[in-house]
């Protein structure tokens, strides 16, 4: 019970040091449940979004290629027993336009075409994309878990076609209604085949298990309004079919496959949302990153703690041995306190990290351009980081409870001692080794997919802390060199600062650790984002060229789909004065294999390879194929089946199975990569593909202005989006700044928990030093000379880990990159970015000179008689 | 000439129903080459006075005169730098920088003041000499006895040739043997450099050593006697003899 009272007062005598500990352990426990709450989320979303497009359905029943249904053919579902529910869908893409008024304009939507303010005397119409889902309502409730919040509810007799509604009533997303300032009663006009269509508001909705993607705004309507509107009377999209018993899918999968026509299959949904499935992967990667590095700088800085601690308090140790307290009981007397400061400290880590995930929530939300459901909180991260936070604790604090049990009662009492905790340098370089070699091997094992692309991760982790742990032996030679470039304008300081970093080699080199780890995790995932913004780029630099483009809506990302032209609409463009060239472009859904592939058929008028950012096959070789009915493939759709230039890859279409060569591959982000691009002449022959989704518009150079002009009254005259060259290139940058902002999110957080830790640990060397400290003012120093032995102290350990933090920055961007080949199909290439290494160096050096300013401040107006006494 | 010169000096420590007088108006003056011993138990003053006198702490009230300067019109920086260049200390505990060897420790002051590296290591050298400590330069702390380490204190105390050292019960962590090395070196800096030192010490055989002994009781001067009042007084001892061991451990 002394022992306990002994801790309990050590604790209360240094209020500071044991905040400072608390700190290291809320600092890491904080991180892991802001990292894994956002991880959670995240996960959630995805979940979400991928129910919100396949359902609940046990099975889909969809034609080959994304041909339309005929709703005739498929009576005979009503008589397999077993079948619950039964529900057909059509979908089409489309423009919605909404009157701004007082509700509208205060309410600007993020995915607002014309996102402009409007002027006070003028109302101008908002446009936003949409899907117009035709669903028979109440049998899709079962299916999406829809439900009604406001308004109209679904016809109880749905079936019978509108008892209750009138036929131009739809139901909106709740949400999308709010982002768009949409009220109920309001009456909006649709884009589509039919022309425009102006339907009333009828009521708002909610899906219970799917988050509301604001890519697909969804505008819900009886099934037979849209078949009216899309004139697909008859036609379905998709059926699903929902089994309660899980037994019986097969069977009746069996059963409705027999009484098919050709070309339509039964299966379990397809996960559309692929896209967002990559990019969750691309975030989990980054979020378990900053995660398992916040985790390994939270047990750098609690081991520092400790080892400070145990150093501090070693003639009291040896006080307690003499006086007869048995080894044993010294050990478990500084491991109960590691416990003990690793559950109170791991308690408010959680509390500090949950406010911590909402800061990342938004910062994921910006990446996925979704909402991240609410009640995503979960008991798991919060016990994941107790448990991490209480063991890193108690094992920051086992090493010195094993060197204070085992110091010797005699030494440790001496006033003036060597180094407190002796560390064997020799063991740390072969960990070091050992640790290096490890993350090596598996690093090298996830790149070549013989592991999870995730556990790779650890093997980052682990070169990172090899390096650190080779620090201690190397020390006395790196401080030598790091403290040359000081020791012109601040000799005896810097020559006491390298002295003090020696004194202890293994906290030193923690601290440096932090400092490297923080620089390797920071230039690592800044060059990789770097790199795949600029892979975009040269991706849509080469894939989307023309002066203008015209299209009914933005094609969704995910799918590819895009909302219909009016017939005949490239024909008058072709007519406009000045117009030198009309490419057309048109998306249509296929099946290779086990992957949803977007068929991207357009013409391919210029002579030169002006289409395609090649990663396989020549321009030349390209140019050629494609024009005779080759083929040339998206980058992960490639990577995914393994087919490359000269294979021949078998498609499902609407018109049956097609083997198509492939002539080469192309670097694609369109449709996840998941692409296969094909001329628009020999897509008519082989898929019967007509018509058009975007027209893409060359003019004469002479006559841009006119053209534009032309072609901009046209299109708002027909309701439909006119772009240029600059419009498209200036939205793909905001997609992708969206994308960077939240992983600079990310990177920021990382970089703030390196900068708490090195407080941290600057305030506790501090602290250690204080007697000394004391003694040096008494005797000769003054406040500014010992502001800049601390300073300097902190100098050299920055520049110490700047060398390695840069190089192995760079190799983390590096093999990153390399592991991306599963995400994008290609590794993007990597580049290094001297103006980024020169930004990281200042960064560093600033947070290094901002983290040491406080201790340094506060060595500097040291009480010095209180100094003399400190113990 | 006097290098030392306290008026009325006073020191709370504390505010309210809290607070201690430690000092109560102590006034004296202390000539160049003096050898002064102060004494008294715990909590009289003497270390609170010797804080106050180096420039550590300032008084509460009162005034400190170091050759003619007052202290209190001193700001950091100026106290820091008259202790680099004209006060000596030597503490109990040595507190020598335990990554520093000898010398280093001895040119460090030096150094800080902007001595050349080799000038100033000359001079450490010359101070560790006169500890006969040249021997150990090379040695950190750790590796120096605790004689060893005091001697070392003071070389780096002399290397400035301060107008006055100022010792804090310099043999309180040595054993008798290598207490009356330190005493003796101390009286030989009296002696034959005529260098000016304040100590203080709770033994009385050591205090003998000293050319004037200053008693303090209760914040307050209770008395102030010449070497040959104190030889002779044997009661001063007995009082002193009785409250503290006169060999230490």
């Amino acid at each position: 019970m002394a022992l306990y009272r002994l801790s309990l007062r050590e604790m209360q005598k240094r209020p500071v040091r044991t905040l400072l500990t608390l700190l290291s352990i809320i600092i890491g426990s904080g991180a892991i449940v802001a990292t894994a709450i956002s991880s959670r989320s995240a996960q959630l979303a995805q979940v979400a979004m991928v129910e919100a497009v396949t359902g609940k359905a046990s099975l889909e029943i969809q034609a080959a290629g994304g041909a339309p249904l005929e709703a005739k053919e498929l009576t005979f579902l009503g008589d397999i027993p077993g079948i619950d529910v039964i529900s057909p869908a059509l979908r089409r893409f489309s423009m919605m336009t909404v009157k701004s008024g007082p509700s509208q304009s205060e309410n600007q939507a993020g995915n607002a075409v014309a996102d402009t303010a409007p002027p006070p005397e003028k109302i101008e119409p908002q446009k936003f994309r949409v899907q117009l889902l035709g669903v028979n309502l109440l049998q899709d409730q079962q299916v999406r878990g829809t439900e009604v919040v406001e308004g109209a509810s679904f016809d109880t007799d749905e079936s019978a076609n509108n008892s209750n509604t009138s036929s131009t009533d739809v139901w909106i997303d709740a949400g999308f209604a709010n982002a768009s300032g949409v009220v109920l009663g309001d009456e909006v006009s649709l884009l589509t085949r039919s022309g425009i269509q102006t339907a009333r508001i009828a009521g708002l909705v909610k899906a219970h298990d799917a988050s509301s993607s604001l890519q697909s705004a969804v505008v819900i309507a009886p099934i037979r309004t849209i078949q009216r509107w899309t004139r697909s009377q008859g036609r379905l999209d998709v059926v699903q079919l929902v089994i309660r018993d899980e037994k019986q899918v097969e069977a009746i999968q069996a059963a409705v496959a027999a009484k098919l026509p050709e070309g339509v299959s039964v299966r379990p949904p397809t996960l559309r949302s692929q896209v967002a499935g990559e990019s969750t992967t691309a975030i989990q990667r980054g979020l378990l990153i900053a995660t398992l590095f916040a985790l390994v700088l939270a047990a750098f800085i609690i081991f520092n703690t400790f080892q400070m601690n145990v150093g501090e308090r070693k003639r009291q140790l040896g006080i307690l041995r003499a006086l007869g307290t048995t080894r044993r009981q010294v050990l478990w007397m500084i491991l109960r306190e590691g416990i003990f400061l690793g559950v109170i400290g791991s308690g408010l880590g959680c509390v500090a990290g949950t406010f911590g995930a909402s800061v990342l929530n938004q910062s994921t939300a910006a990446l996925l351009q979704i909402e991240i459901p609410h009640g995503s909180f979960s008991w798991l991260p919060i016990a994941i980081a107790m448990t991490c936070g209480v063991t890193v604790s108690a094992l920051g604090a086992l090493i010195p409870a094993i060197m204070a049990a085992y110091t010797s009662p005699a030494d440790a009492m001496k006033v003036v001692s060597g180094n407190p905790i002796p560390i064997s340098l020799w063991f740390w370089f072969v960990m070091g080794w050992v640790s290096i070699v490890v993350g090596c091997f598996i690093q090298w094992i996830a790149a070549i997919e013989i592991i999870n692309i995730q556990a790779g991760t650890v093997g980052v982790v682990m070169i990172v802390l090899g390096v650190v742990l080779l620090l201690p032996a190397t020390l006395k030679w790196l401080t030598q060199w790091a403290a040359a470039p000081l020791m012109p304008w601040f000799g005896v300081e810097t020559r006491l600062a390298r002295r003090q970093i020696l004194r202890n080699p293994g906290r030193s080199s923690m601290t440096i650790g932090i400092l490297l780890v923080a620089m390797a995790m920071g230039l690592g995932m800044a060059s990789t984002i770097l790199d795949n913004i600029r892979d975009v780029q040269s991706w849509y630099n080469r894939s989307i060229v023309g002066d203008f483009f015209v299209r009914a809506a933005m094609p969704d990302m995910s799918s590819g789909n895009a909302a219909d032209m009016p017939i005949g609409f490239a024909d008058r463009v072709k007519a406009i004065d000045g117009v030198a060239v009309v490419d057309t472009l048109r998306f249509v859904s296929a099946r290779s294999d086990i992957n949803s592939v977007i068929v991207v058929v357009r013409q391919f008028t210029s002579p030169t390879q002006d289409y395609f950012d090649l990663i396989e096959g020549t321009d030349d070789d390209v140019m050629r194929g494609i024009r005779s009915g080759e083929v040339v493939l998206g980058s992960v759709l490639s990577e995914r089946t393994q087919l490359h230039r000269g294979d021949r890859i078998e498609l499902e279409t609407a018109e049956g199975k097609r083997e198509l060569a492939i002539v080469g591959v192309t670097n694609e982000y369109l449709a996840g990569g998941l692409t296969i691009y094909m001329e628009s002449d020999q897509a008519k022959k082989l898929l019967n593909v007509e018509g058009a989704d975007a027209v893409i518009v060359k003019a004469e150079p002479a006559k841009l202005k006119q053209v534009e002009a032309s072609l901009r009254t046209m299109a708002e005259s027909e309701g439909l989006m006119f772009q240029s060259f600059a419009d498209i290139a200036q939205l793909i940058e905001n997609m992708i700044n969206n994308v960077v902002g939240g992983l600079w999110a990310v990177l920021a957080l990382g970089t703030l928990i390196a900068a708490f830790g090195l407080i941290n640990t600057l305030a506790m060397n501090i602290l250690e030093q204080t007697r000394e400290i004391g003694m040096l003012r008494v005797v000769a120093m003054t406040r500014s000379q010992v502001r800049r032995m601390v300073l300097a102290q902190a100098m050299i350990m920055s520049l110490i880990g700047i060398v390695p933090g840069v190089l192995l920055g760079i190799g983390i961007s590096s093999a990153m990159n390399l592991t991306t080949m599963v995400v994008t199909g290609h590794a993007v290439k990597f580049q290094l970015y001297p103006g980024l290494m020169v930004a990281a160096v200042v960064i560093e050096f600033v947070v290094v000179f901002l983290a040491a300013f406080v201790p340094a401040e506060r060595a500097a107006r040291l009480n010095l008689a209180a100094a003399l006494q400190y113990e | 000439m006097a290098i030392i010169e306290t008026r009325n000096l006073t020191k709370q420590f504390g505010t309210g129903d809290m607070s201690v007088q430690v000092l109560k108006g102590v006034s004296l003056t202390i000539e160049a080459g003096e050898f002064v011993a102060l004494m008294g138990p715990s909590g009289s003053g003497k270390s609170t006075l010797m804080s106050i006198i180096g420039g550590i702490e300032p008084p509460t009230s009162g005034q400190v005169l170091l050759e003619d300067i007052d202290l209190s019109t001193l700001d950091d920086d100026q106290r820091t730098l008259l202790r680099r260049r004209k006060i000596g200390f030597v503490f109990q505990a040595f507190n020598l920088i335990p990554t520093l060897s000898a010398l280093e420790n001895v040119a460090l002051p030096m150094e800080l003041d902007g001595m050349k590296r080799a000038q100033a290591n000359e001079k450490a050298l010359a101070a560790l000499e006169r500890v006969e400590m040249v021997h150990r330069q090379h040695h950190v702390p750790s590796k120096l006895s605790g004689g060893e380490q005091q001697r070392v204190a003071i070389a780096r105390a002399l290397a400035i040739e301060p107008v006055i050292l100022l010792a804090d019960e310099p043999t309180g962590n040595l054993d008798s043997r290598q207490g009356e090395r330190v005493t003796e070196l101390l009286q030989q800096l009296v002696s034959v450099a005529h260098q000016t030192i304040v100590m203080v010490t709770h033994d009385a055989q050591i205090a003998k050593s000293a050319l004037r002994l200053l008693k303090f009781r209760d914040g307050r001067i209770e008395s102030d006697l010449s070497s040959e009042e104190f030889a002779n007084n044997d009661a001063v001892f007995q009082v002193s003899s009785s409250r503290y061991p006169t060999d230490s451990i």
